[in-house]
């Protein structure tokens, strides 16, 4: 999946283990998430996506 | 407050401070069983004193389990992705050593499978950590 994590952050001048802080994970998780390593449970992408105030498929995509 | 209730940022400072605590009372109770066996007195507290160092042993499984339950979903794949390849490594490594003793290799004590085990763990861990922070 590609995502729009890094681009969403940036916007709102958030730091990653800001972002890591609001959503509870790790700093690690964050850049493993950013930097397309690993994606997300549902339940970490609902939060992502409430966090930035819109729907999933905003943040998330296929590849 | 349950583990899981834990922000995550805290579990590596907590796991350190159980997992010491949890050590400090492993230690202790070896060092303290020779003397407890000694001055048991009845039967059933001489085995009690002898089978004391066990309780800590169990206790580190709950210390491991309340860390399994406060770090997030990630780094719980890593962990068990890190545990599945060790696991591979050390069997790997153990059916080599059996032929190996049969080429000549001294023959090594079974104590020296943990730390065996443990070394190929953090070994694991170590070049994970390396390669995923790159």
């Amino acid at each position: 999946m590609k995502n729009k994590l890094a681009e969403l952050r940036a916007q709102r001048d958030m730091t990653q283990g800001e972002l890591a802080d609001a959503l509870n994970v790790s700093r690690q998780t964050i850049n493993a998430l950013e930097t397309g390593r690993y994606d997300p449970s549902l339940p970490l992408a609902f939060a992502i996506a409430r966090l930035f105030k819109c729907r999933i498929e905003d943040v998330f995509s296929p590849k | 407050m349950a583990a899981a209730e834990v922000p995550v940022k805290h579990a590596p400072r907590i796991y350190l401070i159980e997992f010491t605590l949890v050590t400090a009372l492993y230690v202790g109770a070896v060092l303290v069983r020779p003397w407890l066996v000694a001055h048991a007195g009845s039967e059933p507290l001489v085995f009690v004193a002898k089978v004391l160092p066990g309780v800590p042993v169990w206790l580190m499984l709950l210390v491991a389990r309340r860390q399994y339950a406060r770090i997030d979903e990630y780094a719980r794949k890593r962990l068990l992705e890190t545990i599945t390849i060790s696991f591979g490594i050390a069997s790997c490594a153990m059916v080599t050593y059996i032929f190996l003793i049969d080429a000549g290799l001294p023959k090594l004590s079974i104590a020296w499978a943990w730390p065996a085990l443990g070394a190929v763990w953090l070994l694991t861990a170590g070049i994970r950590g390396i390669v995923d922070r790159g």
